[in-house]
Formats: structure tokens, sequence, C-alpha cells
């Protein structure tokens, strides 16, 4: 068991629970530059929902708004029945936010398992804990290497072993499929499942349109900081505006 | 994906059994110094490991925030001269006992640290930006307590009364007790720093150290953290300050506020290797003595040569290993 702290009686991520994250109105501005404009989303409690949308459409500003790395010009963020906006990112983290970044953010001149063992939190057996999660993503053989002589891969598994550490209830993460061979690709989606089988919602930017397709149950489309569509993957990547917009037709 | 040189590598849990010889090679080189006056040296090697516990502590407070925390603190002195002058000024004009002063002066340093360190953490200054900040801060308190003579003397110093021999209140007729202090205190700073590095508020500090963004996503408030550091380091410099005054039985600012002092402390750190408890001990191992061979050796005969041979010394110890005396250590004692 690796992921704790699941509610009996929910599963699968399919039911109905109400939405985690509601993102109302966002936008931002930088200068004379609106990278977001007026955007709502919900996300739903246990979902895999993808966010895609063209280089430059506001996504990974979003994540950042979310997660408290960025203020909004406008709008809120209301995660868990809670107003987050323009909080301090470790308050956010603390509150059940875990966001897996586009560069794997891992402390390189520590091990993997004092990597893991700075994201437990107060209480509880948190080496015992280490070890599920190593072992989970079969980097358990590695615990005592320094995290600098990991492949990219895994250091990007390292990194989302070290959000499961803080058993958050929504993780955010940014293209997790960029830059990691095929092989190892498998392996992270069917942890992707994994967790959202058990009860964790899943809200993920993605480039890889086939794996959106087959991993998410809802998709929302950013283009130039607007929401340009939403619903399940099929409808959205039929979509006419979405496939000139984002698969250039 | 698996890797099977590194399996053979990894160790499942670090060994233990060299761990033992350090800890041991550190408890015979504190008892060897302690022995030391017992054998009626001259009052010249006495003051000498004096000096090397005075500047090994300093470099291991100093390394609890510049070595763990990243965040490089060119102001150190400001603390050490806050200490000094607060448990003397105590003394002269209310009577205070010195080691009263000593507990208040680490606690004013503490404090005066809080109020440099909360805008700066705060705000989320960066660490190039910070060892600026703390830069102006040793020169203002270098300046404040140089430019204010009414109070502290100024320039021309303060002379501290010499109580006799009367240990309650730290002071004594054989220097070697003064010696027995300063070795308490650079072992209080040794463990403290031990204590921090082993810790998880250590690993907090190293994690902030290496990624900011990454440690606030794990949940650490890293301002708090920051701040925290910097006091502890702070008090423990501050002592150090009381230890100078009743020693010499005199404080002027260039000595104990200056640059001069607070470059020096960094200097045993970064040469120690500022990632270990013990780079401050390693550190003043070799530059206190060496300090004092150039000084006898060389600036009498050729006046500035001693610091010549002294900056080149420098130069071959960094050059060769980057992360300090700890760095070569390392390779055999992972430990450190």
């Amino acid at each position: 068991m690796v992921v704790q702290g699941e509610r009996p009686g929910v599963g699968g991520g399919h039911g109905f629970m109400g939405s985690i994250l509601r993102i109302e109105h966002i936008s931002k501005d930088y200068g004379g530059l609106r990278a977001l404009d007026d955007v709502v989303i919900e996300v739903e409690e246990g979902s895999i929902t993808g966010l895609i949308g063209p280089n430059g459409s506001g996504k990974t500003t979003l994540f950042d708004i979310i997660s408290g790395f960025t203020r909004p010009t406008a709008g809120r963020v209301i995660f868990d029945g809670r107003d987050i906006t323009g909080q301090m990112p470790f308050r956010i983290a603390r509150a059940g936010v875990g966001r897996v970044f586009q560069l794997a953010r891992i402390f390189r001149g520590m091990t993997l398992f004092q990597n893991l063992i700075v994201y437990a939190k107060p209480g509880g057996d948190a080496k015992q804990r280490v070890w599920e999660i190593l072992r989970f993503l079969k980097l358990d053989h590695l615990a005592h290497q320094s995290a600098q002589g990991l492949s990219y891969g895994q250091q990007r598994l390292l990194e989302l072993g070290c959000v499961l550490m803080m058993e958050p209830k929504l993780i955010l993460l940014d293209e997790p499929a960029a830059g990691i061979n095929p092989a190892l690709l498998e392996d992270v989606m069917e942890h992707i499942r994994e967790l959202a089988r058990r009860g964790k919602t899943i809200f993920i930017i993605e480039h890889n349109i086939p794996l959106v397709a087959n991993l998410c149950q809802r998709v929302v489309v950013l283009d130039s900081g607007r929401l340009l569509a939403e619903g399940d993957p099929q409808t959205v990547l039929n979509d006419a505006r979405v496939r000139e917009a984002y698969l250039g037709g | 994906m698996k890797n099977p040189e590194a399996v053979a590598q990894a160790p499942l849990t670090p060994s233990a059994s060299r761990a033992h010889w350090l800890y041991l090679a550190v408890a015979v080189l504190a008892l060897g110094l302690a022995l030391i006056p017992l054998f009626r040296v001259r009052g010249y090697y006495i003051d000498v490991l004096w000096q090397f516990c005075f500047f090994a502590g300093l470099a291991t407070a100093w390394i609890i925030v510049g070595g763990f925390g990243g965040m490089i603190s060119l102001g150190h002195a400001a603390f050490t001269g806050l200490g000094a002058y607060t448990s003397t000024l105590l003394l002269l004009r209310m009577g205070v006992n010195p080691w009263v002063g000593l507990v208040i002066g680490a606690l004013v340093a503490a404090a005066v640290a809080g109020i440099l360190g909360y805008p700066c953490f705060r705000f989320g200054l960066r660490a190039d930006f910070f060892a600026l900040a703390t830069l102006v801060f040793g020169i203002i308190v270098y300046e404040l307590v140089n430019g204010l003579p009414t109070i502290t003397g100024g320039p021309y110093g303060v002379v501290v009364p010499f109580a006799g021999n009367n240990p309650a209140r730290f002071s004594f007729t054989s220097r070697s007790n003064y010696f027995y202090v300063a070795w308490v205190y650079w072992l209080l700073t040794v463990a403290v720093a031990y204590l921090v590095q082993h810790s998880r508020f250590g690993l907090r500090l190293m994690a902030l150290r290496e990624d900011e963004h990454a440690a606030a996503r794990a949940g650490i408030d890293v301002g708090k953290v920051k701040l925290a550091a910097l006091m502890i380091s702070a008090a423990l410099a501050g002592l150090a300050g009381t230890l100078y005054a009743q020693y010499y039985l005199f404080i002027e600012p260039t000595e104990i506020v200056g640059l001069g002092l607070s470059v020096e402390i960094v200097v045993i750190a970064i040469v120690g290797g500022i990632s270990s408890f013990l780079g401050g001990t390693l550190g003043a191992l070799i530059l206190v003595p060496l300090t004092q061979l150039l000084n006898i050796y060389l600036a009498g005969a050729y006046a500035g040569s001693d610091l010549f041979i002294y900056g080149l010394i420098l130069m071959i110890i960094i050059r060769r290993s980057p992360a300090g005396i700890v760095g070569l250590l390392r390779r055999r004692f992972p430990e450190v």
C-alpha cells in the first residue's frame, strides 16, 4: 500500500464527488500581456483531468497560480472548499496540493532517501513510507545513492515519489511524459492510474495526445490564456476549434 | 533503468563502523588539546589553543547558516561584537556578572539577527543579495560602535576590569582556565552543528539551499527555517564575544566587530568545508597555527609576506579540494 489516506467507498475515480478544485475567473497580466483571461475550470475529486493547449497558452502559469508560486491579477482559487488564492506555496502544499514541476526539481546533493524524507509529513512512520514509495517506483536499490546520478526519467520518478510523500489530495503534473523513454512512460502512466484508483485527484498538463486520450476522463483546452473547450477526451480532441488551435488542423 | 554497478555500490544503511573511527578521532583531538595545559607549556601556546577554540567555534557557528543553509554571511563579526559589547557594558555600568552577560549577549545577537533576517527572508532575498545585506549590516554595526564613544568607548575601545581569581565572575589568574572555557564553547558549537546536520531541521535547511521552490513545494516554511538557522548561528557567535572580552580584557571595534574578523570566520569555514559540522574545526586546526607560524617567521622579516604566503596556501587548498578538508575526508568517511 503506497498511497494512504484514501476514504472507504471511494475508488475508480468516476463517481460524482463534486469538485476539489475550482478556478474562478482567474486572470493574470504580465505588464501589458494577458497570460490568462477569465479562466473558469472545475476539477472533479478523484478524476484525472487533462490540461492541454499550445505553447504559451498559459498552462504552466495556471499551475503556478494554483500552487502559489504566482499570484493572479484577478479571480479566486478554491481548493477543498477553501480559498487559497495568493497563499504562500508552503501553505498550499500543506493544504494538500502536490506539484510536480516541468523540470525535475529534486535535491541533487542528497540521496534518494533524504530527498523523500524531506517531504514527510510530521508524525507517522516516515522511514517506512519512504521505503514503500521507493519500492512502488522501483528505485529502492538506489536509496542511498546521490540523486545526482539518476537518469532523467528516474529523476522525474523520484520527484513524483517526493510529492507522494506529502500524501496530497490533488497532484498537479506538468508534462510527466516529456523526456521519458517509452518503456518508462508505460510505468509512469500506470502509476498515475493507480493513484487515481486510490482516490487522488490528478490534474495533468501533457502534450502527448494519445496519452491524454488514454488517461483522462476530462480534458480542458487553453488557447492564448482563454478556455477554448472542455469535456470528455473524444469530443474535445475532435472539436474543430481545438484541432485548428492546437493540432494544426 | 537498472544500473548493476549502482546496485553493487549501494549499501542498505551507511556503514557505521567507519563513523566510529571519525567520532573517536574528534574525541582524541578534544581530549588531547585539553591535556596540553597540564604540561606547564608556555603561555603563548595556551594563547594559540584559546585562539583555536575561538575561531573553530565561530566558523562552526557560521557553517550552520552559511554552509547548511547556503546563506553566506559576511557580517558575522557583528554578532560576536554585539555579544562582547553587551556583556562588557552590562558589567561596567550595572555590575552584571559576565556569566550572565555571556547569555544576555548571545540573546541580543540572536535578537538582532532576527531583526536583520526577518525582512530578508520574508521577501525572499536571493542568497547573493543576502550576502550583501550582511556585509552592509556588519559595516553599520561597526560604524555604530565606532561612532558612539559615549556609550561604547568608540575607536579607543573598552578596558574590562580584572576581577582577580574569581571563577564565579568569569575571572581567572591562570590562562589555562580561559582556554577550558573556550574549549567547552568550541565543543558546544560542534555539538549544535552536529545536531542540526542530523536533524529534520537540518535536512530542511539543506533542501532549501538546493532548491527553494522545491522546498516550498514540500511544505517547508522557507523563511522561518532560514531565520531560525541565522538566529542559532548568531547566538553562538555572540557567545564568543564575551569569551574574547573576558580573556583579553579589552575590546575595540576593529578587532571584534570589524570586517577583518568576519572574513576570517568565512575563510576558516571554507578551508575546513562548509557542508559539515567538522568544517570549522578542521579549518581552524590548519589556519590558526599557520597564521601564527607565518607571523613569527615572516611578518617580522618581510612586512606583508606572511599574508602573501597565507593567500597562496589558501589558493592551493581550495584548488586541491573545493569542498575543503571535509571534501577530502568524505572519500573515506561519508558521514562527515
